[in-house]
């Protein structure tokens, strides 16, 4: 069988994705075949292709992890899932299933797990193998490209936001309101709590607001974190920080409320001191978060699909990926891009 | 001052209180003296007029969902003037092991508003200054006054069952609690599930937007992550237990229960479920229940009794004549 594929190639870091055409692989027992119809662009994705992290990938690798799809062939004894479903092959790819992690629902931090677009081949590709144990399930009604950032970014916000702990009624100060940062206030609103949006961009602020913030604050003009106290009386019970910006870090621990907790998603190269004496004399918790568990997804689609969270997306060709993951590197990206595999 | 005063040796057939000509209370320290504006009846003051409590002193005034302005006593922080709620927690220790350990609300040493001190049903009570909750203009008495318990321990309630946002949730039993607490819920997300008696509070939980309404022996449709009983029935315990998925809360708002029934433990409580109680309530849940009730402009259904309607409002209580809460302005 003459069976190929287009897929976006990394063969050398720092050096543009190459277009190749690839044998479509078959499904090993316990995997799955996943036919692809969008992928989101992650600023992940630019990180890997430039071997940024000290834990690179081998090349040559195929990224993207916030592919959707149907499964169009299964392997031996997959049971999980059957041909036709809609799934999506998400940053977690697959983790063992047995070490202390996975056992209590902390799977993300399992050290056996393999990454979608990173340790395995992922979604800038026509067709791509997943483990049914560890794939999304996406809800009927649903579009493929509605929610592939959602399964990267929706559940990375998501999960954000339960670990800061903040209950209905109580505020949480979202920090940076670009691709994240618009889920976040979405599926904080959702969750039954006060939001309060920080950017330095009136127009995203007045975005923020469409989408639902209480209050909204400039970082620009003035002291945000004494303006964020002020507004929620003590400080927000929870931080969500998005914004990738070690400046933002600082500023975003210290409108923390007493006894509240920080939470940092976003992976900016660098360290940010810690404010010692905020922090001690608060008693405020710093905590990091990574993308979420199983359970999170399903949550996190959930909302979605009951139209209670919609991300902004920019369609675009697999062929334009090149100039995506560019626009990327330099903040040229408003929403979230979708690579759509129906237009071609 | 005119009150309504519960006597332990004096109880007449069909007559919970006698309505009479007291002394006006002197100011104390730490206290300040409200003028009342209105006073909600739960259920609790029945269960003292009933003798289901027993009696702490020989007479009483009850009522402990006051809302009423300083008269004397006034400070800094609480001028005169002031309107302030008090509820069913008038005062606690501060130095026993439970207030220590951030529990006030099982303090050894508590206050009880209307139960070990008089309470609301009256012209004039002394509270406690750091037990009252000032008042936003936008609450007014007779609405306000419903959520100082029947509010506040609901609210408690489902704190205690350890609610998470978009879990379902289920309601077991329909009065002025429960109607306050499903506004709550639906905030929060949650699937709203009520099992109820009574044809009139079923169509109230469905006019509230219910997402299940069912009689108290009906099952739920599916598996519920927690329930809150508000009946005080050890069977209505057993149906929400019943209903609960594994791992599955109920907990029970109730200061008093008929008892529970003997029950089959393998079936109903293995699994991890887990039944609790809610006792009492802490001056946060007040706090934040009151705050949370005015954002969402939370307003119960009240009816209005004269202090010399003391009985019949006890009565309607009693007999769940009417939909939503008494409320007694002197």
């Amino acid at each position: 069988m003459s069976q190929k594929m287009k897929v976006a190639v990394v063969e050398q870091f720092g050096k543009p994705l190459v277009f190749q055409e690839w044998d479509i692989p078959t499904p090993g027992p316990g995997q799955i075949l996943v036919k692809t119809e969008a992928c989101g662009v992650c600023h992940t994705d630019v990180h890997a292709a430039h071997g940024d992290w000290p834990v690179k990938p081998a090349l040559p690798f195929i990224p993207g992890h916030e592919a959707i799809g149907r499964v169009v062939a299964l392997g031996t004894g997959v049971t999980a899932v059957k041909e036709g479903d809609r799934v999506g092959v998400p940053w977690l790819y697959s983790a063992c299933g047995h070490c202390e992690y996975c056992l209590s629902a902390w799977e993300t931090v399992c050290a056996e797990a393999q990454f979608g677009g990173y340790t395995k081949n992922g979604g800038f590709a026509e067709y791509l193998l997943a483990d049914p144990n560890y794939v999304a399930h996406v809800p009927p009604g649903l579009a493929a490209t509605e929610a592939a950032p959602l399964i990267c970014a929706g559940i990375t916000t998501y999960k954000g936001i339960k670990v800061t702990e903040a209950k209905p009624g109580e505020w949480i100060a979202i920090s940076g309101i670009g691709g994240l940062g618009h889920l976040a206030i979405q599926y904080a609103k959702a969750m039954g709590l006060h939001v309060c949006a920080i950017d330095i961009d009136d127009g995203k602020l007045a975005h923020a607001k469409r989408l639902g913030a209480d209050l909204v604050i400039n970082a620009k003009a003035g002291d945000a974190a004494a303006a964020v106290k002020k507004g929620t009386g003590g400080g927000a019970h929870g931080v969500l920080i998005t914004a990738p910006s070690l400046a933002a870090f600082k500023q975003d621990v210290s409108m923390t409320r007493k006894c509240g907790t920080c939470v940092l998603v976003g992976l900016p190269p660098g360290e940010f001191p810690a404010p010692l004496f905020d922090m001690v004399m608060n008693c405020i918790t710093i905590r990091g978060s990574l993308v979420g568990t199983r359970e999170d997804m399903a949550e996190a689609l959930a909302f979605a699909a009951e139209s209670k969270v919609k991300a902004d997306i920019e369609l675009q060709p697999l062929s334009s990926i090149n100039l995506i993951l560019e626009r990327l590197e330099h903040g040229d990206v408003a929403s979230r891009v979708v690579l759509d595999f129906a237009s071609r | 001052m005119k009150a309504a005063v519960y006597s332990a040796a004096d109880k007449a057939p069909g007559v919970f209180l006698h309505i009479k000509d007291v002394p006006r209370p002197k100011p104390k320290d730490g206290h300040v003296l409200l003028k009342v504006l209105a006073c909600g009846v739960c259920r609790t003051d029945l269960h003292i007029a009933e003798g289901d409590l027993p009696p702490l002193q020989d007479e009483l005034i009850p009522g402990h969902q006051i809302v009423g302005k300083i008269g004397e006593g006034g400070t800094v922080d609480l001028p005169m003037g002031t309107r302030v709620g008090v509820s069913w927690m008038g005062g606690v220790d501060g130095t026993c092991w439970y207030c220590q350990h951030g529990m006030e609300n099982l303090c050894d040493q508590p206050t009880f508003t209307g139960y070990s001190v008089n309470g609301g049903y009256a012209e004039y009570v002394l509270v406690r200054a750091d037990f009252t909750y000032p008042l936003p203009d936008e609450m007014d008495d007779v609405h306000v006054a419903p959520l100082l318990c029947a509010g506040i321990i609901g609210f408690r309630s489902l704190r205690v069952a350890g609610i998470q946002p978009g879990e379902r949730v289920g309601l077991f039993g329909f009065g002025s609690s429960a109607s306050l607490a499903i506004a709550i819920l639906q905030s929060w997300k949650c699937e709203v599930y009520v099992a109820t008696r009574g044809e009139s509070h079923r169509k109230m939980a469905e006019s509230l937007g219910a997402t299940w309404v069912g009689d108290e022996d009906v099952k739920p449709p599916v598996p519920l992550d927690r329930a809150v009983t508000f009946a005080p029935s050890g069977k209505v315990v057993l149906a929400a237990l019943t209903s609960l998925r594994k791992g599955g809360v109920v907990a029970i708002n109730a200061i008093h229960l008929d008892q529970m029934p003997a029950f089959d433990y393998d079936t109903l409580l293995w699994g991890e479920r887990q039944i609790r109680s809610v006792a009492n309530m802490n001056r946060q849940d007040a706090r934040d229940f009151l705050k949370l009730a005015h954002e969402l402009k939370i307003k119960p259904q009240a009816t209005v009794f004269s202090l010399d309607e003391a009985n019949q409002a006890l009565l309607a209580v009693k007999e769940e004549t009417d939909q939503g809460s008494a409320v007694i302005v002197p």
